[in-house]
């Protein structure tokens, strides 16, 4: 019995609730939208680095670990039923810039991997992009 | 002269060996999400931890008997099998938390994937206990480990607002971006952190292990009086450097990545090596230590022969169960359940088993019996007791701490 | 008989009135030799009366000193604590150590007055049991899991400790519940001989903060595990 319960205790961090209010989905669209730009700035930052300052698997690696996150809580996010359609308008605001966050990050980690500079630098300014909308998303809804 | 050099040893080995990985995680994940909010309970931990340990270092010194022995011989069989099922548990999870954290490392490295190299750090903590002695073991990895010093002098190069960061950190309380319980479940988190039962576990039984006697009791009240809050320092520059590098941007620690980039940022290419090779070191020493614990909280129950002092073939059943503890953690690692995760776990459990040491411990330290003259101080009673109640609380609050912020969302 | 058995045993007086239950066991050496130990120890009365877990940790103690709310609260709890001394003892049974005679209220140490314990005095379960025995190299040899009772052919004399008893089949008791009977199931068909190890008391060599022998460890049969595990497994990997 009481390793019944333990078990459900490591269980219980993956389920996700599903959202019962407008509000309550804002909130997950919030938080989703945070997770996701701790993903984009930590990318923009990694390819900002310079050659003399982090080698390149550190920025490889800083790349995935940033491209897995965003996408897990992305996969999240819109696994969720928007209950009305107020929500149905967040998701469509949200929606797009998780799209963007992904692709500039997968597109910077593979830069990463080959060495190409020019195009990590290209992936910088559009993470740097992304940011600002998801930043603009977080003030107005959060 | 001698006896200076082996103090300085000492020092520095319990100041490089502190930090571990979970250490690192909670240190780095509350920075970037506290910034220095929760600097505090690292204070108060490593007070903690200093009480902890310099108590069972003199009881295993004058008494030569370690923590577990001690456990069972005053909590009677029963309670102290509880005890021991609880200990081995949360020190497995602690093991394993080292293991996969050895591998996040050498992936941060060499970009190849963690998993692959699971299995070779296991092996590499096997053998160095197979084959080390137990006092060259301790230092070549926790002198090792001071190359963590980078972390602070990372900070310094990032030159931060430190006017702002010290009057972070004399404010406690979560900032507006965050609740009370999640703020409450990280200082749970780095408490249990600063104060793992494994430390206790070992530098005990190191003491009987290196056959201290009461003439070493100044040996013991240096490493820890000295060695531990430098440690205590470090924690705090890797909390700093999170606070000034990640959070202004909102990027939270989730990765071993994220929490090297603060020195990356702030020394380049250069400080990464250095945290790379300080990184390994101290988790390694971790391991060890957890390792060998596994070992000497049963055999210590038990009543089995048990250390490093003796050939193994001499103490079969210790090591049996050493390495069986290394390969099942190994196991729990290859499950790609998320290494990081898994050191929240331990840490946050450990704070809630604390008691189960703390007190016969404090208990013990009091006791003519074990100690002979050598009994705790009025001072050293009254701290010790305050601890006792806070170890207590945070024992009782954890669990409802957990569910309440699905660890620490 | 082992001397555990007592503990958890309440006592009752002839009026059937609980006077708490038996938490250790008072010893004193002087009875007939044994071995090279000298004087044995013998039963000299039942400590009973209050929660145990103060009792256990030894914090009723005098010599004791701190922490001061610790001493103070388990001091104050302990205040009930009886001494009932062999004499009065009539009958033991499965649950309950029955006594020849009600007992008046307030009675601290009941049978004693004649006889106060004089010399070596131990109470086992804070100074025996649950040691860890050493042997004469200094090397660990196990722990105090039970001691072994002898009974005289005398009525009213106490019985004397002849043995440590050790092993999971000691141990399983000690644990009690379906735990402990679990324990002992298991340990019974693993086992070569079922029953658990004995090492004589007439061995010991004095009792400290640990018990010694006064032989190797090799020579007591209590190895068995150990070279089990040394000769199948740990001698095969390099560097043992």
């Amino acid at each position: 019995m009481r390793m019944r319960a333990w078990l459900l205790l490591f269980l219980l961090p993956a389920c996700v609730a599903p959202a019962r209010s407008a509000i309550d989905y804002e909130h997950k669209a919030v938080d989703t939208a945070e997770a996701v730009l701790s993903s984009v700035e930590t990318g923009s930052l990694l390819a900002r680095l310079s050659p003399e300052q982090a080698f390149t698997p550190f920025v490889s690696v800083g790349l995935s670990d940033a491209e897995a996150g965003a996408a897990s809580a992305r996969a999240v996010f819109l696994s969720l039923q928007p209950p009305d359609a107020r929500s149905d308008g967040v998701r469509a605001e949200l929606a797009p810039l998780l799209d963007r966050s992904d692709d500039a990050l997968s597109r910077a980690r593979i830069a990463a991997r080959r060495g190409d500079l020019d195009a990590l630098t290209g992936s910088a300014d559009e993470l740097s992009a992304t940011a600002a909308s998801l930043e603009r998303f977080i003030a107005r809804f959060g | 002269m001698k006896k200076f050099f082996e103090i300085f040893l000492g020092i520095l080995t319990a100041f490089g060996g502190f930090v571990d990985i979970g250490d690192l995680v909670a240190n780095a994940e509350t920075g970037a999400r506290f910034g220095m909010s929760l600097a505090w309970v690292v204070v108060i931990g490593v007070i903690g931890i200093v009480l902890f340990a310099e108590m069972s270092g003199r009881v295993a010194a004058i008494s030569g008997r370690p923590v577990f022995d001690v456990i069972r011989e005053r909590l009677g069989a029963r309670v102290a099998l509880a005890d021991l099922v609880a200990s081995f548990l949360i020190n497995f999870l602690t093991l394993a938390a080292e293991i996969g954290g050895l591998a996040l490392v050498l992936q941060l490295a060499t970009d190849l994937n963690y998993l692959l190299w699971v299995p070779l750090a296991a092996v590499a903590v096997w053998i160095v206990i197979w084959k080390l002695s137990f006092s060259l073991m301790e230092k070549i990895f926790g002198i090792t480990g001071l190359l963590l010093v980078v972390t602070a002098v990372a900070l310094w190069r990032l030159d931060p607002d430190w006017g702002r960061l010290l009057s972070d950190a004399a404010h406690p309380g979560p900032p507006a971006t965050e609740k009370w319980p999640t703020y409450l479940f990280f200082a749970v988190a780095l408490l249990g952190a600063a104060m793992t039962p494994y430390e206790v576990f070992f530098f005990s039984s190191g003491a009987v292990e290196e056959h201290w006697t009461r003439r070493d009791l100044m040996v013991n009240r240096a490493n820890v009086y000295l060695g531990f809050p430098l440690g205590g320092l470090l924690s705090l520059a890797i909390m700093a450097g999170a606070a000034v590098v990640l959070r202004p941007r909102g990027i939270s620690a989730d990765h071993l990545s994220q929490m090297a980039l603060p020195v990356a940022v702030g020394l380049g290419k250069v400080g990464l090596a250095i945290l790379y090779v300080g990184m390994f070191a101290a988790i390694f020493s971790a391991a060890l230590e957890t390792a060998l614990s596994a070992g000497y909280t049963v055999a210590q129950y038990l009543g089995w022969q048990w250390g490093k002092y003796v050939r193994p073939r001499e103490a079969s059943r210790f090591h049996l169960v050493v390495l069986v503890s290394i390969v099942a953690s190994l196991g729990l690692v290859l499950t790609t359940i998320d290494p990081i995760k898994l050191t929240e776990y331990s840490i946050v459990l450990s704070a809630a088993a604390l008691p189960l040491t703390y007190f016969p411990i404090l208990v013990v330290a009091n006791d003519p019996q074990y100690v002979d003259e050598y009994v705790n101080s009025r001072p050293t009673n009254v701290v010790g007791f305050a601890y006792l109640v806070l170890l207590l609380v945070v024992s009782i609050a954890t669990i409802p701490l957990m569910i309440w912020t699905r660890v620490g969302a | 008989m082992r001397l555990a058995g007592f503990l958890g045993k309440s006592i009752v007086d002839r009026s059937g009135r609980d006077l708490g239950a038996i938490h250790d066991v008072r010893l004193v050496r002087d009875g007939p030799a044994i071995g090279s130990f000298g004087a044995s120890y013998r039963i000299h009365s039942l400590i009973a009366g209050g929660p145990s877990i103060g009792v256990r940790l030894g914090l009723h103690r005098e010599e004791l000193r701190g922490p001061w709310p610790l001493t103070a609260i388990f001091r104050r709890v302990h205040a009930g604590i009886i001494a009932v001394h062999w004499n009065q003892i009539w009958s033991i049974e499965e649950e309950v150590v029955r006594l020849r005679s009600v007992l008046p209220a307030g009675e601290r140490e009941p049978g004693s007055d004649d006889d106060r314990p004089t010399g070596d005095v131990v109470e086992a379960g804070l100074q025996l049991l649950d040691r860890q025995i050493i042997d004469v190299d200094g090397r660990m040899a196990g722990k105090v899991d039970d001691l072994d009772l002898e009974f005289s052919d005398e009525p009213r004399m106490p019985p004397r400790v002849v043995a440590i008893v050790m092993g999971p089949g000691a141990l399983s008791n000690r644990i009690g519940g379906r735990l402990g009977s679990w324990i002992g199931d298991v340990y019974g068909r693993v086992a070569e001989e079922p029953s658990p190890a004995e090492i004589s008391f007439g061995i010991v060599k004095r009792i400290d903060n640990h018990v010694e022998l006064a032989l190797p460890r090799d020579d007591l049969g209590i190895m068995g595990l150990e070279d089990w595990v040394r000769t199948r497994l740990i001698s095969k990997i390099p560097g043992s």
